[in-house]
């Protein structure tokens, strides 16, 4: 059990690092337009993220997938700044299969960012322990960073500090900015 | 194998060390590889040393390697008990990648399974978010140790 939380800990700790914002930042993107009682729209399109990325983590884990980080990092970068222009210019958000697909592949692409840290963590052991711990930890620090942002959206509506349209539009001009600048960071 | 793409030089935003034993019984021997990433490794050098060692490239110094060991010595412990002497290293080389950089230590110890105890500050004065992975084998069995700044000294066997 040890060797397995050992794994969950790194996966948990680069999901919330700083340093790594960018998937903490599309989750941002991903849950920004619904309120606390829409939790299962929320459930709904993380579950699609999460299955894309423990996808993609699976297969890169295995040995069998050789990514270019480079690359990576800018498709990563582009989920961003797609999702946080879809929230810029849409006016109701409504779940269709379209959505959901579409965060599955980003998800997909999500998973491949990881490839750099799973290669450094990954020995010459069995891979089994801790390619699964690793996603576990990933998922769990998921899943707090939304519970946290669940819990913000709520006070923020349950005060009244923001009109909900006006918290859309400052999350997705931020994620415009960051991603755009995180575009040029990584062409160039 | 599928090939997506492959290229790229490495960047890390992360700071992580890996160092991978295994129990040599026929020769009693602990068998080491750690893997660093080099630029780190650089990074902390040069905060002891006024060398300019030019690691990983064509004009790393003579020193370079005299230098990565003492620093190994002086940031890995290995020892039989909680307050044991640290067990003595023995360079074996080194080998170069596009990533984390591989240097070969030996640690000569007959070893009956017992108690094993590690401290391992590797490359933590120069980053608060270090973690350092120690994974151990001995015959079938197997075990990963994690070392961070508030835990940097653990019970490895």
């Amino acid at each position: 059990l040890s060797e397995f939380l050992t794994f969950i800990e790194l996966g948990c700790d680069h999901i919330l690092d700083w340093k790594g914002y960018d998937h903490i930042l599309f989750l941002l993107t991903l849950v920004a337009p619904f309120t606390f009682r829409q939790w299962r729209s929320i459930l709904i399109l993380v579950t699609a993220f999460t299955l894309g990325h423990a996808i993609t983590l699976f297969i890169i884990g295995s040995g069998y997938v050789i990514v270019s980080t480079d690359w990576v990092e800018i498709a990563i970068a582009c989920t961003i700044f797609i999702s946080a222009l879809y929230l810029l210019v849409k006016r109701e958000f409504k779940l269709n299969a379209g959505i959901y697909g579409l965060t599955f592949i980003f998800g997909l692409i999500h998973g491949l960012g990881f490839a750099s840290y799973l290669k450094a963590i990954m020995g010459s052991g069995s891979i089994l322990t801790p390619l699964l711990g690793f996603n576990f930890g990933v998922e769990l620090g998921q899943l707090i960073f939304v519970a946290a942002v669940c819990l913000l959206q709520y006070l923020i509506e349950y005060l009244g500090l923001f009109h909900k349209g006006a918290w859309i539009k400052i999350i997705s001009a931020v994620a415009l900015v960051l991603s755009s600048q995180m575009i040029l960071e990584r062409i160039s | 194998m599928i090939l997506l793409i492959v290229i790229s030089f490495f960047l890390h935003d992360f700071h992580f060390s890996r160092l991978e034993m295994n129990y040599n019984e026929d020769e009693k021997i602990l068998e080491s590889t750690l893997h660093v990433f080099i630029d780190d490794l650089e990074l902390a050098l040069g905060q002891i040393t006024t060398d300019s060692l030019f690691l990983g490239t064509k004009k790393e110094s003579n020193l370079a390697d005299s230098r990565i060991q003492e620093y190994i010595i002086e940031h890995l412990h290995l020892s039989n008990s909680e307050q044991g002497d640290p067990m003595n290293l023995t360079w074996v080389g080194k080998e170069q990648s596009d990533d984390l950089t591989a240097y070969y230590i030996h640690f000569y110890y007959e070893w009956d399974g017992s108690a094993l105890y590690a401290k391992d500050r590797l490359l933590m004065e120069l980053f608060d978010d270090q973690k350092n992975l120690i994974y151990l084998k001995n015959g079938s069995n197997e075990k990963h140790v994690l070392f961070n700044h508030r835990d940097n000294q653990k019970q490895l066997w």
